[in-house]
């Protein structure tokens, strides 16, 4: 433990105290309702989408690229989820909720769990057949990630109209009771007060801890972010480090979209506009530079929770909603000008104490 | 009569004092050397000089009055403008607009192309160069882009020019035409700050010479009552003139065999053998090929024609991976940006390559990592203060010690290594020379591409000299000498000393 | 590389936009040969002032090496400035004020990014933040109408004029013209635009030749928002409101017009006239595809593969490069 804890660099958790100063803060205030526990799973519910999302787009930006295509993406795949449940549940009704025939005049209802199974899987898929897209331009069309996944963003984006005919689908008009109640589970659910998603949050944190501190393509993640020719001296196969990485976002992108399309019990091609900007926002809050070459899931989480928390707990404390945009704006440029204005005040100290040691020393002379 | 002066100058940076009370005087019309170790603080008095830094404390006399320089246009008003040590140029933008971007002619915010254009050809053709004024700088070679940079110095018509190692990045011909410039700019009455780290050019261009060291200013001397060794002693404070001699090693099997290698536009019919235990230097003249064919070998280019043979077996190299797992390391010249991770930790810096030898069930083991770190601390003695501090926070000197046991982890017996202590001072060279003559003892077989003469001449058993992408020269050490090798170099002659097979 | 491959790229690199606008042209003439008539492709050219005003802002912050993520923010907040000035203030102080409002935005994105020394991306994606939630704040979410009655000079941006016996809407097609020749008067013959094309080449080879980066800076923000509000009055204009949630997610089309015409995202290169076409033909498509009768969900699909075309292109210049290696 003792070791473990020495390696920590407690300097770089300046994210996590902003957070636990933050919950401080709220207590002290006695923000109505914050010491309730459904408020904080309902931070929780909301961290976890962004988590999710946060692990992969860690590596991502680690590796010095990013990816804005992904809020399409979980639009995309949202509503390839629910299609797909709607395309395999075309079966004799068993106990129903809500109108069950449909326009065409077919009565149906209930998936076979092969159905469901199927899509599941089916939707993770096409999560890391988006991401592989993205790597593959980026990786071997060397496209810079900024302009490909800009690109991919319209294609997905226009899919996810396509497979929707462009309305909104609510999930429980295709299954019976039983199953809308497992859908409803791994969307809301608690175990121990805390949301299931969270649960998933925290173990794709830890899958992706794994990869990058103590795998080998967490290292070369690391190490094409720092330099990509070093890295290439080093043997690393760059390219597919490159597009293994955008893959992983997508799988990642795949299981929050299942886990908010269950929220939400709907999809909607419309949904997640800019999505991505509140994850890149996240994650380089989380420390992560632009620039590549380092990265921290924990740190990650945390942002995660931080923001998260500003947006549940700002209508508690009767804080106008719309003020959430100057707020979170104001707080990204505080943290992101902190290191200038640290190395001004530093600058400003070593200049005085340069003076005074001048002063002295002509004194001296004289 | 004395041009500038500068009187106790003081700057500190977060972490590190870079001048101490610094008191120098120049004189009109004369070639002034500044030499110095590595973050002796030559470079900040330069920059502070030429306005890119402000200092904490102290005066700048300019012909007697105080000048208050600031910024770089202040520096450029009283006359003082510098030629930095990494180019400086807009690569996008012609050599016109570079040249004369900080003072373009025109009124009213516009440009007079045709203004611009002439008065550049005017410079060109004083120094009788062969651009033309609107060539984008890109298309340009990097020779010709420091022709350009010293142009856009002399441009400004300025009475002190500094010269931050001019020479880096020139070939012979073009280091005699810089001469001419800067003796003639002598005879006009101007005055040069020349910043070199190779002392023969000190000897050769100045009239007096300062030295720094640590930051505090040591002495001023006349180049003419001084010899080499008693400068290096001013520089690094102790005497080493003894730093390394060569001494004679048993050569083994021949390790690495290269035959006919070839690139289009680079080099051709490159053909030469390494044995274990031999150092083998790589000489020749800035864009002749030398650095391709060591990039060929390690497969981060790749050839169009030839075989490399290792061992004695044939080995096919397309990339570095196969290098590495055929025992061929490399160490980069450009160490900042192609050789460390520099937000990585000294760990795992030095374990980039072994990543899979360390690792169990895919994953990395934290102990075995630890071992590697800590055996090859022993062996090869590198300071650094935990095993995770970031690489970028050593020395240069350190992180080349890494960057070389990086390809040693990785249990490569044949080292090419590109300028090997470029840019380290002269302490740590010394150390790096050392470390690699107890490599070639234990049986390594390396080549070692240097621009750098005399580091060949005092390590290498054997030169190559390759000249136009072709090997003119195999000079064994008993036959090295500097003439020797610079007319191979040139394409002059050929030498190929008798009983060493290529 | 082969002279001729070479003396492609070059061509590509100036007018690859304009062979991929005239390959549009031709497939619409076969689908939708309607498309071609004068009266349509006037209506083209008008609306995509909308989008190219911008691009004409945004051509600059990409030469200098960055890029504004705020545009679609300072429209939402231009479009209310001018809706609830207009009435009291009448329509020039109105203008004015709103164009002003723009290049604050800007000036505040360039103090960011040069003072406070926020990297491009998140200072202006941090703004947006600021600037839509002012806004927001400012006009408590609620749309800002415009009367008809009441103030019909409104309608001057999206008026419609006959010219040649085609009703087009004449001021914004001279407002983009204007907006593009200043910008190229700019960029090719002034200092100012040297000095953009220094930022954006290398920053500091620039700070070290001496040349006023900040100020450089701040001013092609300040440009930036400005074409993003007077972009915002024809929007306002045809909508007869201002409302905070106007053009979200705008910047990518924005940003999408200038990549496509040719600039690089590298920075230090601009191209001024590509952004133009790239942003009619922007227009053109969604005007083809709508007259095919294919909705908006076509529309976005085909941007995006175009998008990625282009770049596929451009990317297999880049292998052709590193395959010399």
């Amino acid at each position: 433990m003792i070791r473990v804890l020495k390696k920590v660099d407690f300097r770089d958790l300046i994210i996590f105290y902003a957070l636990l100063v933050l919950w401080l803060l709220l207590v002290a205030l006695d923000a109505p309702g914050f010491r309730q526990f459904s408020t904080f799973a309902s931070i929780m519910q909301i961290a976890s989408f962004m988590g999710i999302c946060g692990v992969g787009m860690t590596l991502c930006i680690a590796s010095k690229h990013f990816d804005q295509s992904i809020g399409a993406m979980m639009a995309l795949l949202g509503c390839t989820f629910v299609v797909l449940l709607q395309a395999f549940s075309d079966r004799p009704p068993q106990e129903t909720v809500g109108v069950m025939v449909r326009p065409d005049g077919v009565v149906y209802m209930g998936i076979p769990w092969q159905g469901m199974l199927a899509a599941f899987l089916i939707t993770i898929a096409m999560g890391v057949i988006c991401g592989l897209l993205n790597g593959v331009l980026v990786a071997k069309l060397r496209i810079p990630a900024f302009i490909a996944t800009l690109g991919t963003l319209y294609v997905f984006r226009g899919s996810a109209y396509l497979v929707t005919g462009s309305n909104p689908i609510v999930i429980n008009q295709v299954m019976t009771k039983d199953q809308y109640g497992i859908f409803n589970y791994l969307g809301t659910g608690k175990i121990l007060h805390i949301p299931f998603s969270f649960y998933v949050m925290i173990a794709c944190a830890i899958a992706g801890g794994i990869v990058l501190r103590k795998m080998k393509l967490g290292r070369d993640t690391l190490a094409i972010g720092n330099s990509v020719e070093a890295s290439r001296a080093s043997g690393i196969h760059i390219d597919k480090t490159k597009i293994l990485i955008f893959t992983l976002l997508g799988f990642f992108v795949g299981i929050a979209a299942i886990l908010n399309t269950c929220f939400v019990a709907s999809a909607n091609p419309g949904m997640f506009p800019r999505f991505e900007f509140d994850v890149i926002t996240t994650v380089v809050l989380g420390g992560t530079a632009l620039a590549g070459g380092k990265g921290s899931i924990f740190n990650s989480i945390s942002a995660a929770l931080f923001i998260a928390t500003l947006t549940v707990c700002m209508p508690l404390l009767g804080i106008n909603p719309y003020y959430d945009g100057i707020i979170r704006g104001s707080i990204l440029l505080l943290a992101f000008s902190s290191n200038e204005i640290r190395r001004q005040i530093e600058v400003q100290r070593i200049k005085a104490a340069a003076r005074r040691e001048a002063k002295t020393r002509a004194a001296q002379r004289a | 009569m004395t041009v500038c002066e500068v009187k106790n100058i003081c700057k500190s940076f977060p972490g590190v004092k870079a001048l101490t009370d610094v008191s120098v005087a120049f004189e009109k019309g004369e070639v002034h050397a500044v030499v110095g170790e590595n973050g002796a603080g030559k470079s900040t008095l330069m920059k502070i000089l030429g306005g890119a830094y402000s200092l904490d404390s102290g005066t700048i006399l300019m012909d007697g009055k105080e000048a208050a320089i600031r910024s770089i246009p202040d520096a450029l008003r009283c006359g003082i403008s510098v030629i930095y040590q990494e180019l400086n140029l807009m690569k996008s933008l012609t050599v016109a607009e570079n040249i004369f971007v900080s003072d373009l002619p025109g009124r009213a915010g516009c440009v007079n192309y045709r203004v611009l254009n002439q008065r550049t050809q005017e410079l060109i053709d004083s120094l009788g160069l062969k651009i033309k004024p609107s060539d984008t700088v890109s298309m340009l070679s990097v020779s010709e882009q420091q022709m350009v940079e010293i142009l856009k110095a002399l441009s400004h018509n300025s009475e002190i020019i500094i010269m931050d190692e001019p020479t880096a990045a020139l070939s012979t011909q073009e280091v005699e035409t810089l001469y001419g410039i800067i003796r003639k700019l002598k005879a006009d009455g101007k005055t040069i700050l020349y910043i070199s780290h190779r002392l023969r050019e000190v000897f050769d261009l100045a009239d007096r010479v300062s030295v720094l060291r640590d930051g505090l200013f040591v002495g001023t001397k006349n180049v003419a009552e001084i010899d080499e060794r008693k400068l290096v002693e001013m520089m690094v404070g102790r005497d080493i003139s003894q730093m390394y001699t060569y001494t004679a090693r048993q050569l083994g099997e021949t390790m690495l065999e290269v035959e006919g290698l070839e690139k289009k536009e680079a080099f051709t019919g490159v053909t030469f053998s390494l044995k274990a235990g031999e150092v083998v230097g790589m000489a020749g003249l800035m864009g002749c090929g030398r650095e391709e064919i060591a990039k060929s070998i390690y497969g981060l280019l790749r050839a169009d024609a030839g075989t490399i043979a290792v061992n004695g077996k044939a080995v096919s190299i397309r990339r570095p991976a196969d290098a590495i797992k055929n025992g061929i390391g490399f160490v980069t010249e450009d160490r900042k940006d192609a050789g460390i991770f520099a937000l990585m930790t000294v760990r795992e810096n030095l374990t980039m390559n072994i990543l899979r030898l360390i690792s169990k069930f895919r994953l990395i083991s934290g102990k075995k990592e630890q071992e590697v770190l800590d055996e090859y601390t022993g062996r090869m003695d590198m300071k650094y203060a935990s095993e995770n501090q970031r690489i970028m926070n050593l020395s240069g000197g350190n992180q080349q010690k890494f960057v070389l046991a990086r390809a040693l982890a990785a249990n490569c017996k044949v080292l090419v290594l590109c300028e090997p202590t470029r840019g380290i001072d002269v302490g740590a060279k010394a150390e790096v020379y050392r470390l690699l003559a107890d490599l070639s003892r234990q049986g390594y077989a390396i080549l070692v591409i240097s621009s750098e003469l005399p580091e060949i001449m005092s390590i290498c058993f054997r030169t190559l000299v390759v000249y136009h992408g072709r090997i003119t020269g195999n000079i064994l050490r008993g036959e090295m000498d500097e003439n020797r090798i610079m007319r191979c170099a040139t394409g002059a002659e050929t030498y190929f000393s008798e009983g060493v097979g290529l | 590389m082969s002279r001729q491959a070479k003396l492609f790229w070059f061509y590509w690199e100036r007018f690859g936009i304009l062979a991929i606008l005239a390959l549009t042209l031709v497939v619409f003439s076969i689908f939708a040969p309607s498309v071609l008539s004068i009266g349509n492709l006037l209506t083209v050219l008008c609306r995509s002032a909308i989008v190219a005003i911008p691009a004409m802002g945004m051509t600059f912050a990409i030469c200098s090496g960055g890029f504004d993520l705020s545009v679609g923010s300072v429209v939402g907040l231009s479009t209310c400035v001018w809706a609830a000035a207009l009435p009291t203030l009448g329509i020039v102080p109105a203008t004015v004020l709103t164009l002003a409002a723009g290049a604050l935005c800007g000036v505040f994105n360039g103090l960011a990014i040069t003072k406070l020394k926020i990297a491009t991306f998140v200072a202006t994606l941090s703004m947006s933040f600021i600037i839509r939630g002012v806004a927001l704040v400012a006009t408590d979410g609620s749309k800002q109408m415009i009367s008809r009655t009441a103030n019909p000079e409104a309608k001057f941006f999206s008026q419609n004029y006959a010219v040649f016996g085609q009703q087009i809407q004449l001021v914004q097609l001279l407002m983009m013209v204007l907006v593009f020749l200043v910008g190229y008067l700019l960029y090719r013959y002034t200092r100012f635009g040297v000095y953009v094309r220094s930022v954006g080449s290398h920053e500091p080879s620039a700070r070290t030749s001496g040349l006023p980066v900040d100020r450089t800076l701040i001013f092609v923000f300040m440009l930036t928002g400005a074409t993003a509000s007077a972009s915002a009055l024809i929007t306002s204009s045809q909508l007869m409101q201002g409302a905070a949630t106007l053009g979200v997610g705008f910047e990518l089309e924005v940003i999408t017009a200038t990549i496509l015409g040719g600039t690089s995202l590298a920075g230090g290169k601009g191209n001024v006239w590509g952004s133009l076409v790239a942003a009619v033909m922007l227009a053109l498509i969604r005007n083809g595809l709508n007259l095919l009768g294919l909705s908006d969900e076509y529309q976005r699909l085909a941007i995006g593969l175009i998008l990625l075309l282009a770049l596929a292109i451009s990317g297999i210049q880049e292998l052709t490069k590193e395959a010399r290696k």
